[in-house]
C-alpha cells in the first residue's frame, strides 16, 4: 500500500561517477592526412568531418574564406552543381560547409551502403572545384540579399560591432563584412585562396558513427593519393595587432527597432591555460545555465528578456567573455545596471554552497551529455585538437567541479570578470 | 525499427518506455494533448503561456529547474497548435528524480501572482524577439489568418493578440490547467538506459495517486471548404520583398499525407529540387524559395514560401510558382525523382533513429496522434507512394480557389 508519499522529498541523488573517455583510432591516410575514428552508435550511419586550415585567418580579404568554402558544391571539372545535388540528394546524404575563424570545414553524414559514391562526389569538390562564372554570380546575389536582411537585425549590429571594438578592424576576429564586400570579391580570389589551402597537408579527417575498415580504405582511394594539386601550403605568418577601442561604451541607433540588443564582455585567458576549467565553472554559476544568476534576476524576477546567457569564447589566438541579451528598449539600461550588479557580486560575495553545488552537478551531468554518442565526441575531439589538448582536459575539468571553493571563485572573478573594465555594446532604439 | 511497449496507469495515463543501452542516458517525455488550437478565440496564447508556467514551481517543489540540476539534468519544452511537450534528460541512474518532478507539475502547479506576471513579461518579450523584431516575423500569422476562418489554426502558438496574455488572470490560468493538464490527457514516454520494471515502479509511485480529470472535450469547427481565392498585400520595413502561398491539404491522419509531403519534396527537398534548380539558380528569381507542409494533426497547409532577387515583381514570382505548380499537377513524376525523395525519407527516419531524446519525443508525438505504432510504418506508406497517387493528389490541393497569397512588400 503506498500511504504516504512525501512529496517534498526528493529521490536519492546518486553521483555521476564515471565519465567516458574519448577514444579515437588514429591513423593517416596514404599522402598523410591524418584521420581520427570514434566507432560507435547504433545505427549503420556515418558522420565525416573534413577539415581544413581556410578560415578568416588565412584570408586576404572579405568572403574569401567563407565563399571559397560555401561554393565547394557549386561545380567541378567533372560535375555540375545539379549532378553534385542530385548526387547527395538521391542517396539521402548530406554536405554542411561552413568556414569560421580558423577552419574551412566540409561535414558529411551518410548512411554506409553509399559511402562509397558519397565520398566519390565529395573528394571531387575538395579536389577539383572550378568555381563557375554563372554560379559564382548567383552565389553572390544569393548571399548579399541574404547579408542585407542579416545585418538590419540588432542582434546582429551589436554582435559585429562588439568583434569590432574588441579587435581593432583590421584584426581577422573582427566581423566586419560589408555589403561592398559582395562588389569586390572575384572569382579569381576564390580560387586563389582554393589551391592554397585546400591541400592534403592542410587537413585533418574525424570519422564518428559505425565505421569499419573498409571506411578508411574508401576516404584512402578517393582522398588519399597524392593526386592532388602538388602546391605546398604556404601558411601566412601573419601577426595581427589586437586594437581595442578605449571607449567602454558604444551605441548603435536604429530608430524604429522593438528592442535592443546587448553585449558586454572582456578579454580572458584561453582554454589550455590552468584557469581556464575553474573560469568555466564561474562563468556557468553567472550565466552559462538555465538556472543561472543572470536569468534568474533578468529573465525570471524581472521579466525583462526571454533569455540572457553569458559565453566563454575560446578562438584558437584569443578568448573573450560576453553577456548577451535582448531586451525591450525602455529597460536595456536597466539591464546593464543588473548584469554589473551580478558581476560585482561574484567578486564581492561567496557564493553559497547550495548554490555552488547545484551548478557542480549540472555541470557534471553537461559534461556526460556532452560526450553522448558519437557525433558529440566527434565535436568535443575537434576541439581538443585545435588547441593540443587531451582526455587530461576532460580530468581537468571535473577536478576543477570537484575542488573549486567559493574562495577561488572570488578570487577569479576579481582577476579576470570585473565589470568596471568590460567593453559595452548596444544596438536598438 | 523502434522498439518500445505500451502501459497505462489507473488514472489513465500512458506509459511507453524504449530501451537504448549505448547511452548512460535517460530521457523522459511528457506529452499533453492540448495546444493553441484548444484555446478560446478570445483567450489565444495560452498554451503556450502554460508551458512558462509549468517551471514556476509547483504544490510540493517550489522551484522546478534546481533539484532537476542538482542531479545533472536538463530540460526544455514546446508548443505547437496540436500539443504541449515537456521533455528532460538525466543521468539514467537518477531517473526518479524527474518522476518526482514531472509528476508534481501533473498534480498541480503553485499558482502564484508574482509567478504569473514575470512569466506573461516573458511572453510578451518571446513575443517581441521572435515575431515583432524579427523581420517578416509576422508573416505566417497573417497566412493563417487568410486561410482559415473557422478552424483555431487561424492563430499561431504565440497568440494571435498580445493583449490576451496581457490580461490572463489566474483564475483563467487554474481553469485551463485543471481543464487539460491530467494523466488521463498526457503520455509519457521514457527512453535511453532505462528497464521497463523500474519505469513502471516510478510511475505508479510517484503518478499512481494523480487523480483523473474532466478533460475539456475537443470540438473545433472544421474549416469550411475554401471556395474563393484570397489575397493580401502588406507593406513593411523589411529589405527584401516576400511571397507566401498557402493551398489547404489532407490531416495528418489521412491516407493522402505521405503523398502530399512528397510532393512538397519534389518541389523543394535539397539543392536538386526542382522549385531550388529553376526558379533559384537557373532563372534567379528567388534569393530563397522553399515548399513545405505544415504538419499539423488537423487538416493543414501546403506553404510556398520565398524572398525575391530586387529587379523581380510580385506578379513574375507568383506566375513562376504556379508554373510549377502546374507541372507537378499534369505530368507525372518519373520513377527516379520520387525514389529519390523516398530514399531521402528514409535516410531521415533512421537518421531520427540515432537519438534517444529524439525518439522519446517523436513516440509521445505519434502515441498522442492515435498510436505510437504508427512510428514503425512511415518509411512504408511513403515507399506506397505512386507517380500516379502523386499527381492526383496534387490536382486535387492545386486548385486556385483553394489558395491563399500574400504579397510581403518592402517599403520603398
Amino acid at each position: 500500500m503506498i500511504s504516504t508519499l512525501n512529496r517534498n522529498i526528493a529521490p536519492d541523488n546518486h553521483p555521476i561517477t564515471h565519465i567516458p573517455k574519448i577514444c579515437a583510432d588514429e591513423t593517416k591516410l596514404s599522402n598523410g592526412i591524418p584521420v581520427y575514428s570514434i566507432n560507435a552508435g547504433s545505427q549503420d550511419v556515418v558522420k565525416i568531418d573534413i577539415i581544413f586550415n581556410a578560415g578568416l585567418w588565412q584570408q586576404d580579404c572579405n568572403l574569401q574564406a567563407t565563399l571559397s568554402n560555401a561554393m565547394l558544391n557549386e561545380g567541378t571539372s567533372n560535375n555540375t552543381a545539379a549532378q553534385i545535388a542530385e548526387t547527395f540528394d538521391f542517396h539521402g546524404a548530406y554536405i554542411q560547409l561552413g568556414a569560421d575563424q580558423h577552419y574551412g570545414n566540409i561535414s558529411i553524414i551518410t548512411l554506409n551502403r553509399h559511402l562509397d559514391k558519397i565520398i566519390e562526389v565529395t573528394s571531387d569538390l575538395i579536389i577539383n572545384s572550378e568555381y563557375p562564372e554563372q554560379e559564382f554570380h548567383t552565389q553572390i546575389q544569393k548571399r548579399r540579399n541574404k547579408f542585407t536582411v542579416e545585418n538590419e537585425k540588432v542582434k546582429t549590429m551589436c554582435q559585429k560591432n562588439f568583434t569590432q571594438i574588441m579587435f581593432g578592424n583590421d584584426h581577422p576576429y573582427a566581423l566586419n563584412t560589408k555589403v561592398e564586400d559582395y562588389d569586390s570579391i572575384t572569382r579569381e580570389k576564390l580560387l586563389k585562396f582554393y589551391k592554397q589551402n585546400y591541400q592534403p597537408n592542410n587537413c585533418k579527417i574525424i570519422l564518428s558513427g559505425r565505421i569499419t575498415d573498409s571506411t578508411i580504405k574508401t576516404l584512402d582511394k578517393y582522398l588519399g593519393n597524392g593526386g592532388w594539386s602538388d602546391l605546398s601550403v604556404v601558411t601566412p605568418s601573419i601577426n595581427p595587432q589586437i586594437i581595442t577601442s578605449s571607449q567602454l561604451h558604444h551605441h548603435i541607433q536604429k530608430a524604429d527597432a522593438i528592442q535592443t540588443a546587448l553585449r558586454m564582455g572582456k578579454f580572458i585567458p584561453n582554454k589550455d591555460h590552468a584557469d581556464y576549467p575553474e573560469l568555466n565553472i564561474v562563468n556557468t554559476i553567472l550565466g552559462g545555465y538555465f538556472g543561472s544568476r543572470l536569468m534568474a534576476n533578468i529573465r525570471e524576477d524581472k521579466g525583462y528578456t526571454y533569455g540572457i546567457y553569458s559565453v566563454l569564447l575560446t578562438l584558437k589566438e584569443a578568448a573573450y567573455f560576453f553577456i548577451t541579451t535582448e531586451t525591450g528598449n525602455e529597460v536595456s539600461k536597466a539591464t546593464i545596471e543588473e548584469c554589473q550588479k551580478e558581476l560585482k557580486r561574484m567578486r564581492t560575495e561567496p557564493v553559497g554552497l547550495q548554490e555552488l553545488d547545484t551548478v557542480k552537478a549540472y555541470m557534471m551531468g553537461e559534461i556526460l551529455r556532452d560526450l553522448d554518442g558519437p557525433f558529440a565526441l566527434a565535436a568535443n575531439l575537434r576541439g581538443m585538437l585545435e588547441f593540443n589538448l587531451d582526455n587530461n582536459f576532460i580530468d581537468q575539468q571535473i577536478n576543477a567541479i570537484k575542488n573549486i571553493t567559493p574562495e577561488r571563485i572570488l578570487e577569479l572573478s576579481n582577476k579576470y570578470l570585473n565589470e568596471e573594465e568590460m567593453h559595452i555594446v548596444t544596438a536598438g532604439s | 525499427m523502434i522498439n518500445f511497449s505500451r502501459h497505462k496507469l489507473n488514472n489513465g495515463l500512458t506509459i511507453l518506455v524504449h530501451r537504448d543501452d549505448t547511452t548512460p542516458m535517460a530521457a523522459l517525455n511528457i506529452a499533453y494533448n492540448v495546444g493553441s488550437r484548444d484555446e478560446d478565440p478570445n483567450r489565444t496564447g495560452f498554451a503556450h503561456l502554460f508551458e512558462h508556467l509549468m517551471f514556476g514551481g509547483s504544490k510540493n517543489i517550489p522551484v522546478y529547474d534546481e533539484p532537476l540540476q542538482r542531479v545533472g539534468g536538463d530540460n526544455n519544452a514546446y508548443t505547437t497548435n496540436d500539443l504541449t511537450n515537456y521533455y528532460l534528460t538525466l543521468p539514467a541512474d537518477n531517473l526518479e528524480t524527474g518522476f518526482w518532478l514531472e509528476s508534481d507539475r501533473m498534480l498541480e502547479l503553485d499558482f502564484c501572482q508574482k509567478s504569473l506576471d514575470v512569466q506573461k513579461n516573458v511572453v510578451i518579450e518571446e513575443f517581441k524577439q521572435r515575431y515583432l523584431n524579427q523581420l517578416y516575423g509576422d508573416s505566417f500569422a497573417l497566412l493563417r489568418a487568410l486561410a482559415y476562418k473557422e478552424h483555431p489554426y487561424q492563430w499561431p502558438t504565440i497568440g494571435k493578440d498580445i493583449n490576451h496574455i496581457e490580461e490572463a488572470t489566474l483564475e483563467h490560468v487554474k481553469d485551463f490547467f485543471f481543464s487539460h493538464y491530467a494523466p488521463n490527457n498526457a503520455v509519457l514516454v521514457a527512453s535511453g538506459n532505462v528497464n521497463t520494471d523500474e519505469v513502471l515502479a516510478y510511475a505508479e509511485k510517484w503518478f499512481g495517486s494523480i487523480p483523473r480529470r474532466e478533460v475539456t472535450p475537443r470540438n473545433l469547427p472544421v474549416e469550411p471548404p475554401q471556395t474563393e481565392y484570397r489575397f493580401q498585400e502588406v507593406k513593411k520595413d523589411v529589405p527584401l520583398d516576400a511571397i507566401y502561398m498557402a493551398w489547404h491539404m489532407c490531416d495528418r491522419l489521412s491516407p493522402e499525407f505521405h503523398t502530399t509531403d512528397l510532393i512538397s519534396d519534389v518541389l523543394s527537398n535539397g539543392q536538386s529540387s526542382r522549385l531550388f534548380r529553376r526558379l533559384v539558380i537557373e532563372q534567379q528569381l528567388f534569393t530563397e524559395l522553399d515548399a513545405y507542409i505544415s504538419g499539423d494533426t488537423d487538416a493543414g497547409l501546403f506553404i510556398v514560401s520565398g524572398k525575391l532577387n530586387p529587379e523581380v515583381t510580385h506578379i513574375q514570382a507568383q506566375q513562376a510558382i504556379e508554373k510549377e505548380i502546374a507541372i507537378i499537377s499534369k505530368e507525372p513524376v518519373s520513377e527516379s525523382e520520387l525514389e529519390k525523395v523516398k530514399n531521402k525519407v528514409e535516410a531521415n527516419l533512421l537518421y531520427s533513429e540515432i537519438n534517444y531524446l529524439t525518439k522519446a519525443m517523436n513516440l509521445a508525438n505519434y502515441e498522442i496522434l492515435g498510436s505510437a505504432d504508427m512510428i514503425n510504418s512511415q518509411a512504408q506508406h511513403y515507399r506506397e507512394v505512386t507517380p500516379e497517387k502523386l499527381l492526383s493528389v496534387a490536382q486535387k490541393i492545386f486548385v486556385k480557389s483553394n489558395q491563399s497569397v500574400i504579397h510581403y512588400h518592402k517599403q520603398s
